[in-house]
C-alpha cells in the first residue's frame, strides 16, 4: 500500500445526510453507510416527544450534528437570548460532534425575512457578525462553525467580495468554516466569479465541514435569470469537482453532508451521491500526496 | 451598517407595496425613510432582479414555515404525547 493510500485511510472524513422524517427509515437502515446525520436545531425546538426520543435513540447509534438556520448573526442585532438557550439545552441533551450556524441575517427590528439573507459585506457588519458569534459561543459553551450561504441578490453597500468578508470574519471571531459548495457554486453563477479562486483565497485550515446540495435556474425580468439553491435537486457535477480542489488543498478530517429537503429519490441514490462525495474527497486528497511527492522529489533533485 | 439601513433591507424583501414604490424611485423611497446619502445611493445601484427574486424566495419560505406550523399544531392537538 503506497503512502498516498495510506494518507487517505487515516484523514478519518466522515459522511452524512441531513435528518429528514421522509428519510427516517433510509437512514436508520443504512447507518453502515452513513457516518454522521446533521439535525436541524430549530425543527427540534418544535418536535413531540416521541420525535425527541427518536432523536436521543439517533444520538446513540450514530455521531450527531446540530445545524441551526435561524440565529441571524450577520446583524448588527443581537442574537436572541431565548434562541441561544433552546440551543444550548438542545446541545446538552444530544452531545453534537459540533454546531454550526449561517453566515446570514434573518431579522431585522421587528421583521422576520423568513429565511437566510446576505448581508451587505462592510467592516461594519464583520464585527458585529463577530460580537455575535462570541455572545453566542459563550451562551452555548463551544463556537459554531460558520457557513456560507448562497444569495439571488448582490447585497448593496457592500464594498468588498464575498470570500474577503467571509475569512475577514473567521479570522476575527475563531469559528472554523463549514463550506457549502453548493453555495459558492451558486453565487458563482449568480455574480461571476470562479469558484476555484474562491477556495484558494480561503484559509484552508479553517475549513472543517462541507455541505453539499443541489439548485436550478430560476427566471427573473426580461431574460435574466439566478441559480437558486433549493436542496430539492441531486448535487450536480461542477460541485463535485470542487469537493476535489478542497481534498487537494484541506489536510484535516473532514466531515462531508448531503443535504436534501424535498423531492426525495430513493435512498440508494442519496447513498450513491455519497459515495460519489467520498470519491471525489479521496481523489483530491491523493492529488495533493503526488503533488507533494512530486515537489519533495524535485527538491531533492 | 446602521440598524436602520438592514431593517430597511427587510422590509424590502418582505413588504411588496414599499417594493413597488422603492423600484420606481429608489432614492426618493430612501430619503424618505430617513437613509442618508450614502445609503440611497448603494440603493439606487441594487440588483433589482436578484431582488425581486430574493423577496420571491423568502415569502415562499415564509409560507412554507407558516403551513408547517399549522401542521404541527394540528399534529400536536390530535396526538399529545
Amino acid at each position: 500500500m503506497g503512502e498516498a493510500v495510506v494518507a487517505v485511510v487515516e484523514a478519518k472524513d466522515r459522511f452524512g445526510l441531513t435528518w429528514q422524517p421522509a428519510l427516517a427509515a433510509g437512514i436508520l437502515a443504512n447507518l453502515d453507510r452513513i457516518d454522521v446525520v446533521e439535525v436541524i436545531a430549530e425543527e427540534q425546538f418544535s418536535a413531540s416527544s416521541r420525535a425527541t426520543r427518536a432523536l436521543e435513540t439517533l444520538a446513540q447509534h450514530a455521531p450527531l450534528l446540530v445545524h441551526g438556520v435561524a440565529l441571524g448573526p450577520a446583524s448588527t442585532a443581537p442574537v436572541q437570548t431565548p434562541r441561544l438557550e433552546r440551543l444550548s439545552r438542545l446541545i446538552d441533551r444530544v452531545e453534537p460532534a459540533f454546531w454550526s450556524e449561517h453566515l446570514a441575517c434573518v431579522r431585522a427590528g421587528d421583521i422576520e425575512i423568513g429565511h437566510l439573507a446576505a448581508a451587505p459585506r462592510t467592516e461594519a457588519t464583520i464585527e458585529a457578525t463577530v460580537a455575535n458569534l462570541s455572545r453566542a459561543a459563550s451562551v452555548v459553551g463551544s463556537r459554531p462553525m460558520v457557513e456560507n450561504i448562497s444569495t439571488l441578490m448582490d447585497p448593496p453597500a457592500s464594498d468588498r467580495s464575498e470570500v474577503e468578508w467571509i475569512s475577514s470574519v473567521i479570522a476575527a471571531s475563531g469559528c472554523d468554516l463549514l463550506l457549502d459548495l453548493h453555495n459558492v457554486h451558486a453565487n458563482g453563477l449568480n455574480f461571476g466569479f470562479d469558484p476555484i479562486d474562491y477556495l484558494d483565497r480561503l484559509d484552508s485550515k479553517r475549513i472543517g465541514a462541507i455541505h453539499l446540495a443541489g439548485g436550478c435556474w430560476i427566471d427573473g425580468a426580461g431574460d435574466e435569470r439566478r441559480y437558486l439553491d433549493d436542496h430539492l435537486h441531486d448535487v450536480p457535477d461542477p460541485v463535485y469537482d470542487l469537493l476535489v480542489e478542497v481534498g487537494a488543498r484541506v489536510r484535516r478530517p473532514l466531515t462531508v453532508i448531503l443535504e436534501r429537503d424535498g423531492r426525495f429519490p430513493p435512498m440508494s441514490d442519496l447513498l450513491w451521491q455519497l459515495d460519489r462525495a467520498r470519491a471525489a474527497l479521496a481523489q483530491g486528497r491523493l492529488r495533493a500526496e503526488r503533488d507533494g511527492a512530486a515537489t519533495r522529489m524535485s527538491n531533492e533533485a | 451598517m446602521r440598524p436602520e439601513f438592514e431593517t430597511f433591507l427587510a422590509r424590502l424583501y418582505t413588504d411588496a407595496p414599499l417594493r413597488t414604490r422603492f423600484l420606481a424611485a429608489p432614492r426618493e423611497e430612501g430619503e424618505r425613510q430617513g437613509l442618508t446619502v450614502e445609503e440611497c445611493a448603494a440603493l439606487e445601484r441594487i440588483d433589482r432582479v436578484g431582488l425581486e427574486l430574493s423577496a420571491r424566495s423568502f415569502a415562499h419560505k415564509r409560507a412554507l414555515k407558516a403551513s408547517g406550523r399549522r401542521a404541527r399544531s394540528w399534529w400536536n392537538f390530535l396526538f399529545r404525547y
